[in-house]
């Protein structure tokens, strides 16, 4: 079981490697220079910009010395936030972002899977359709759009939370951020789970289960969940993924100073560095939620144990 | 088709009504400046029913044109993802072996990345502003989805067994595909298609809402919905306005593909 | 060991969905310590019955009528806590399929102890432990270790034998078998039928519901026959085998084939053809079996250098279980699958190296129908498309117009009228479905004609019909068939030799008579040891025997 782990553990450095090796190339493919936004300098000076960033050496080179810093921990300058380095800036907004997207998980889930295993239960009553009603809109609103709206009515007509000027260390700015970021998650797992289940709960074994006479809620419980969720499991790490990743909308909307912005404005500021380590960190994030989300998924069916 | 499927259709051809008509509905312009109505709110007078925005822009001129945007971005997006997606798909699927694999990693990694990546990516790519860039860049995300579906199809239907009779009596390979596994493969690409408008509207709402979408004096609902949040406190219409078209817009579809799935299900029983 | 009262007693009982009724108006008793079998073929409602018994049937249902478990009325006054009260604890039912009647997650053992837990109040320490004695009590051998395995770890005979003892773990009054043997192999399930036959013997009153007249000669001690929801027959197992009164009872029980029937002799072939329709030598099928990204598949041997070959006009029978590599040898006789080596000829033309287009000239030669009806057909063509296909890919000459006559023809030929042209698979019963299927395979006239299981998925009566269509195709056109089928009495119905096909290869071949009746090789003799008599005394002898070598 750990060799399982470890050894899919370390087939994600292979994949990392060839992610940023990708996207180191297919970033610099891009037209324009990271100094191009500032007032038109003379050759000179941009040839010292140039050398001082090592961007006149050839591309293979640059390339080198990038996976060399990285292997040492060292995610290289920023070339738009001068005189501060990449893991500087990453590291001074992650854990607000990586706060908000687990918070917005774990909230997705534990609220999502209940209502529909509720609505399952419920099959075609007043109550599943009011649920499925829910979550249609909830899987078609985007963040943009819920993240606003939210903050005007709970944050300006009601004032029940703060929506300007955030102050670390209070959790009531984070509530309506995590809601909004929550939401489409939630509302997609949900469904998920309510059609899963109402799947699992036609099935033979069920049918057993109910012949033997225990109770329904010993058939729910224990016969039905447990082949219901193993859908729902395996989108447990692309939705973590995204909704770490997502965050940035939520940042944006509400202001909050977490690291998704970097992602957005590296890439127009051709800020190549911040981008790549961006890349880097969120992309690792991604794949080690996707394990995780592989193992529990295991766990889940003994059919599929640990090949 | 259901009760709830025909109610989508019947929105939808509204929509599209009010969309494709709007310019002799409103004696506004979409980019037309009313100085006497800056950021006034909906209401009768001066015919701006659906108010106006900071720089005096009838919403209603606006939101159309949004719509009108945001649909043909949508549908064209979608028709490319099914284009790559069942070409790549359907071959995959039907080769198999080795090229199946290679194929199917290749779907699996960009599908493993966050899609925010490929916003980056594709953002530093093009230069600002270009519509054709941004439709196909959008197709090219769709494509993902469609291809695994159309795989799995084609790889289940290979494995059954009116193949195997059709082989047996005496068929091409090319007929094979063409009278037997498009005609059973079609359903599935249709009804997923029409899901993946919504999805891609989203999307183009998103690049332009990060400002990277479409760019003035176009708009689109994402712009909008942009514009409409930086002047939440003061005038909450220009918020509200396009948030509704476009929810009103993704549920329509949404329950379109839906219905269309469900129809296929209910008709293989 | 009975007793006057009747257990389970069911006045005009009938069930209707939405005007439709499924079961209509039964009526019967069981009484305690015997056995009822309930026979029909598809669609009769036997096991809606019983599910209507027990409170099973989803809310839409609509029972009407009286049944009494005992003094407790079973209709309308079963509702929560006092159904579950009958359900496991005073009647218990099992299923069909084994494999996905288990919870697959969950281990056997607990399972097995769950009634006990819900309905004796034990704890799950004593449940488990009681479970295990079970799991013995049903001749499961390694009680313990198999208590902690999943489903899916045991074979299908084992599974069987446990959701038995997960039934008797309520200590139930009436014990439900609804068709207990047909998912499993013949060989073992002489087991499972002996294993029941001895629960009967030791006091349960058992219900078995089933589509095989040769379970109710073995285990029934009063049969009742369903057709439509109604009941056409009831009496003792002896005076309706016997001396059935009802026509329906009587067209099921001709239409069984039995094997003591008398076979016409092999006659003499109408037509003379030039060349063997078909001679195999040596074919050999291999596998690749994966073991993981970095070692070197292993190689699974399905079919090991079988020779055979089939003389104009012969029906030839390959007889097997599942695992004999049956199917896997037809697949490469029609040049089907690309995993086999060895050298196969139709009509004298070599074909195992051909590809493509010569390949695809010659096929006109061999043509094949499969076992499920449903599966083999394209569901969005339409019938008279499916029964075309063959014409137009192999005789480009016709028009449209010559090729619509001839499907006619065909269709005529099988039985069908002109109305089903215009309808797709899903609109036809599976006995419908399968007449398409030979249609299309007879289109253009083959030499050989090889059916993989082609009947086993139907109904009793559509069987005989179908058997009787091919031996028809035999005598008129001299076709020859290859007739692969695990039931021996089907196979000694229609075929003239036969061949015994164990674990990849041929352990015994000859004439049917001779094979049937004097079979050399050991499996051969299981096999036919395992082919339930249609006499009941014969049966229980059979089935008594069985228990006591085994225990």
């Amino acid at each position: 079981m750990i060799s399982f782990v470890l050894r899919r553990l370390a087939g994600l450095v292979p994949t990392l490697f060839v992610l940023v090796t990708i996207s180191f190339f297919v970033i610099r493919l891009a037209p324009g220079s990271p100094f191009d936004q500032e007032q038109k300098l003379s050759p000179e000076v941009r040839a010292n910009l140039d050398a001082a960033y090592g961007l006149d050496r050839p591309l293979y080179v640059q390339y080198m010395r990038y996976i060399a810093g990285v292997a040492r921990g060292d995610l290289g300058p920023s070339f738009r936030y001068k005189d501060y380095r990449v893991t500087e800036l990453i590291a001074s907004g992650l854990p607000l972002s990586l706060t908000i997207g687990l918070a917005a998980a774990l909230l997705a889930f534990l609220v999502g899977v209940p209502l529909g295993a509720w609505a399952a239960w419920r099959a075609n009553s007043l109550v599943d359709h009011a649920l499925m009603g829910f979550s249609l809109i909830g899987v078609v609103l985007p963040g943009f759009v819920v993240g606003p709206v939210l903050a005007l009515v709970f944050g300006i007509y009601w004032r029940l939370f703060r929506i300007a000027g955030y102050e670390a260390g209070d959790p009531g700015f984070l509530v309506l951020p995590v809601v909004t970021l929550a939401l489409p998650v939630m509302a997609y797992v949900a469904r998920m789970t309510r059609d899963s289940l109402v799947d699992v709960l036609q099935s033979n074994f069920v049918r057993t289960a109910r012949a033997k006479g225990i109770s329904p809620r010993a058939v729910l419980m224990r016969h039905a969940l447990r082949p219901a969720l193993i859908p729902v499991v395996s989108y447990l790490g692309p939705a973590v993924a995204f909704v770490v990743t997502g965050s940035l909308v939520v940042e944006s909307v509400f202001g909050l100073p977490g690291s998704g912005r970097f992602l957005v404005q590296g890439a127009i500021d051709r800020d190549y560095p911040l981008v790549m380590g961006m890349i880097l960190v969120y992309g690792a994030f991604t794949l080690v939620c996707n394990l995780i989300a592989d193992l529990v998924y295991r766990w889940l069916d003994p059919r599929v144990r640990l090949t | 088709m259901s009760a709830r499927t025909r109610i989508a259709v019947a929105v939808l051809v509204t929509i599209a009504g009010f969309a494709l008509a709007a310019p002799w509905l409103t004696p506004w312009a979409p980019d037309a400046l009313d100085w006497q109505h800056l950021a006034s709110p909906p209401g009768f007078d001066a015919a701006h029913w659906l108010g106006t925005d900071r720089l005096g822009r009838d919403l209603f001129a606006r939101g159309m044109q949004a719509i009108r945007v945001s649909i043909a971005l949508g549908v064209l997006a979608a028709l490319v993802s099914v284009i790559i997606g069942v070409a790549w798909g359907a071959t995959a699927g039907y080769i198999g072996g080795r090229v199946d694999a290679l194929m199917m990693r290749f779907v699996d990694i960009v599908y493993a990345l966050p899609y925010v990546f490929i916003v980056i990516i594709l953002a530093t790519l093009f230069p600002r502003g270009s519509l054709a860039a941004l439709f196909i860049a959008i197709g090219a995300v769709g494509w993902l989805t469609m291809a695994r579906i159309v795989r799995g199809q084609t790889l289940a239907l290979r494995q059954r067994e009116f193949i195997d009779a059709a082989i047996a009596s005496g068929a091409r390979t090319s007929t094979i595909l063409w009278r037997h596994i498009v005609p059973n493969v079609i359903g599935v690409v249709i009804a997923y298609a029409t899901l993946t408008i919504p999805q891609l509207i989203l999307f183009e709402s998103f690049l332009s809402f990060l400002g990277l979408g479409v760019q003035e004096p176009f708009a689109s609902l994402g712009s909008l919905i942009n514009e409409g949040a930086q002047e939440m406190e003061s005038s909450p219409w220009m918020l509200l306005v396009p948030a509704t078209l476009l929810t009103v817009l993704l549920v329509a579809f949404n329950l379109l593909g839906e219905g269309l799935r469900s129809a296929r299900e209910t008709r293989r029983e | 060991m009975s007793d006057m009262t009747p257990l389970l007693r069911v006045e005009s009982m009938s069930v209707a969905f939405a005007q439709r009724k499924t079961v209509d108006a039964i009526s019967f008793g069981l009484l305690r310590g015997r056995c009822l079998g309930v026979i029909g073929e598809s669609g009769a409602g036997k096991t809606q019955l019983f599910l209507a018994l027990l409170g099973l049937l989803p809310p839409q249902a609509d029972v009407t009528g009286r049944a009494f478990l005992g003094n407790t009325s079973l209709i309308g006054a079963l509702v929560g806590a006092g159904a579950r009260e009958v359900r496991g604890r005073r009647a218990a039912m099992i299923f069909q399929d084994p494999m996905t009647a288990l919870t697959p997650h969950l281990r056997i053992g607990d399972q097995v102890a769950e009634p006990l837990v819900a309905h004796h109040g034990k704890s799950w320490t004593e449940a488990r432990a009681e479970a295990v004695r079970l799991l013995g009590r049903v001749r499961l051998t390694d009680a313990a270790g198999l208590a902690r395995r999943y489903p899916h770890e045991l074979s299908g005979g084992m599974r069987q034998r446990a959701t038995i003892a997960m039934a008797l773990a309520g200590t139930p009054e009436l014990l439900i078998a609804d068709e207990p043997t047909t998912a499993l192999d013949v060989s073992v399930q002489t087991g499972i039928l002996a294993l029941l036959r001895e629960l009967v013997t030791d006091g349960m009153t058992l219900a078995v519901i089933t589509h095989d007249m040769g379970v109710i000669a073995g285990l029934a001690d009063d049969v009742l026959v369903m057709r439509s929801g109604k009941a056409v027959e009831q009496g003792t197992v002896d005076a309706v085998l016997k001396t059935p009164r009802d026509g329906y009872t009587r067209a099921l029980l001709s239409a069984t084939p039995r094997m003591d029937e008398p076979v016409e002799p092999a006659p003499v072939p109408a037509v003379l053809a030039e060349s063997v329709p078909l001679s195999a030598r040596h074919v050999s099928v291999r596998y690749p079996v994966p073991r993981g990204p970095f070692r070197r598949a292993q190689v699974f041997l399905a079919v090991d250098a079988v020779s055979l070959s089939v003389a104009p006009g012969e029906a030839l029978g390959i007889v097997g279980e599942s695992g004999s590599g049956k199917s896997s040898l037809t697949r490469a006789l029609l040049r089907l699958s690309a995993d086999a080596s060895g050298q196969i000829a139709w009509l004298g033309r070599e074909v195992h190296a051909l590809r493509g287009e010569t390949l695809r000239a010659l096929r006109d030669r061999a043509q094949i129908v499969f076992q499920d009806p449903f599966a083999s057909l394209d569901p969005v063509m339409t019938v008279a498309e499916i029964v075309a296909e063959p014409l137009r890919a192999l005789r480009p000459a016709l028009d449209a117009a010559a090729r619509a006559e001839r499907v006619a023809q065909l269709l005529d030929g099988v039985g069908l009228d002109a109305t089903y042209l215009g309808r797709r698979s899903r609109e036809l019963s599976g006995g419908q479905n399968q007449r398409v299927a030979i249609a299309r395979a007879m289109v253009i006239e083959p030499q050989l004609l090889v059916c993989d299981e082609a009947v086993s998925a139907l109904d009793v009566s559509v069987q005989a019909q179908v058997l009787e269509l091919l031996a028809s195709f035999k005598r008129t056109r001299g076709t020859s068939i290859v007739f692969v089928s695990h039931n021996l009495a089907v196979v000694r119905r229609l075929c003239d030799r036969v061949l015994v096909m164990y674990q990849g290869k041929v352990v015994e071949e000859g004439d049917a008579a001779e094979v049937f009746a004097a079979p050399r090789h050991p499996y051969t003799r299981l096999l036919l040891e395992s082919v339930p008599r249609l006499d009941p005394a014969a049966e229980r002898a059979r089935l008594a025997a069985h228990a006591a070598d085994s225990a």
